[in-house]
């Protein structure tokens, strides 16, 4: 792909190579291309560093209008009734309903709220959810910059990835590290926390990945700090490559990679949007 | 749970990309869920109930006379000469949801239509040609021109990403 102006705010007009190239980055975004397609993009961009931020940037502009707008609360309406359940039958279902409501409400609470049996795990799933809480009830985002953080965590920009900070906070309580919480908020309704607490260095320290229910944990080691990353309803394999590199560019205090960004895209498009 | 109910938030966004006005867009995804509901004969393969929920949907923005003029809009014919369109390829840190969101209301009706269907509703480009009557390959041409124009407004708007180390402590971004 020729010079195409990237960053440069330069307007220029579209010649037929322009345009094939332009809809050739938008049906990526949009999982429009088939595999071998997608792999050709991917090759040019890794050639081609202004394509390959014109790639990220329409992928940007994509997770950004699907957050422009705030859902309400929508009702159906009355459905028109066209003829009469039995009044034995109508029972029948109603207990049915009761019952599987009932089910569906005890495994539910269950999964969410039964402890792990270990406590900085159980902390963490805490600080996840009392951010996480706060986000599904909507309105502005909610930062709140830590007024002297001891914490000097490596924070990812993971907005290639759908993944936009949504909260900052540092949380301590009585007999406990400090632990700053950064949570990620995503356009599907994906949220990641990132946790950070300064521990005793273990040059030995392995990652240590946990799926316990709807919950993946990501625990790894940088130094002085012990970062771990949650996420609850998202896709193993999608929650695993961002945990892996953010892992990875923490250990360097480096932004994330046009490569890694590409394949985090890559893999948020292939994703089901998240289920928590 | 109803069939319909899982859709009602995509019907909403498209809704939005149609009439800019939460109220008028929760009224046309109520009018769009009565007609739905009302149906004798509903398509039974679920890409097309989707797709024949967002036509009812469309059909009924142009059927209502207090949206006429932009249904007019939106019949009108697309200019197609991207010969004489002008792209701007913008830096991506210029890109955030209030600058986006200015922007998308300063498009022209049938570029809100089409990054309505594909970025809000989330639809498939064959899904959004069923649904606005034409081919994917217009499809594909027509959402790219209307972000290479979403690109181009959100340059205007010169509002610069606000780095997260220097928002305010109120939490107002």
């Amino acid at each position: 792909m020729s010079g195409n102006g990237v960053g440069t705010g330069k307007v220029e007009q579209v010649s037929d190579d322009r345009k094939q190239d332009l809809e050739r980055i938008n049906a990526f975004v949009d999982g429009e291309l088939d595999p071998a397609a997608r792999a050709e993009v991917i090759r040019e961009a890794a050639d081609d560093e202004a394509f390959a931020r014109e790639l990220i940037a329409h992928e940007r502009l994509k997770a950004t209008v699907a957050d422009t707008v705030d859902m309400p609360d929508l009702e159906l309406p009355a459905a028109p009734r066209r003829r009469r359940i039995a009044p034995a039958l109508a029972s029948i279902a109603a207990s049915l309903v009761l019952l599987i409501t009932g089910a569906i409400g005890w495994m539910v609470y269950d999964g969410r709220n039964a402890g792990t049996g270990d406590l900085a795990l159980d902390r963490a799933i805490e600080a996840h959810r009392s951010w996480t809480a706060d986000s599904s009830r909507g309105g502005a985002i909610a930062l709140v910059r830590p007024a002297s953080s001891t914490i000097n965590a490596y924070v990812p920009d993971l907005s290639s990835n759908g993944l936009n900070i949504n909260h900052v906070s540092e949380r301590r309580a009585p007999g406990e590290d400090r632990l700053l919480v950064v949570g990620y908020l995503g356009s599907r309704g994906c949220r990641v926390t990132l946790l950070a607490r300064i521990a005793p260095v273990e040059p030995q320290a392995q990652p240590v990945y946990l799926e316990i229910g709807p919950v993946r944990a990501y625990s790894w080691r940088a130094g002085r700090l012990a970062y771990r990353m949650l996420a609850e309803g998202m896709a193993t394999r999608r929650f695993r490559l961002i945990a892996a590199s953010v892992r990875k560019a923490s250990l360097n205090h480096l932004p994330l990679d046009p490569d890694t960004r590409l394949a985090l895209a890559q893999s948020r498009a292939q994703s089901p949007p998240c289920a928590a | 749970m109803s069939r319909l109910q899982p859709y009602l938030p995509r019907l909403y966004r498209y809704a939005i990309s149609l009439t800019r006005d939460e109220d008028a867009a929760k009224d046309l995804v109520q009018q769009c869920a009565l007609k739905a509901l009302a149906a004798r004969s509903v398509p039974q393969d679920e890409p097309a109930y989707r797709a024949w929920l967002f036509v009812i949907l469309r059909n009924a923005l142009i059927d209502d006379a207090r949206r006429r003029k932009t249904a007019e809009a939106l019949k009108a014919p697309v200019e197609e000469n991207a010969g004489q369109m002008e792209y701007w390829s913008g830096d991506e840190r210029l890109i955030n949801v209030l600058t986006v969101k200015l922007a998308l209301e300063k498009l022209a009706p049938h570029d809100q239509e089409i990054i309505g269907l594909i970025d809000l509703a989330g639809l498939s480009y064959a899904e959004a040609a069923t649904v606005i009557g034409a081919p994917t390959g217009t499809v594909m041409s027509r959402i790219s021109r209307a972000r290479a124009r979403l690109l181009a407004l959100v340059e205007d708007t010169n509002v610069r990403s606000i780095d997260v180390g220097e928002r305010r402590r109120n939490g107002k971004s």
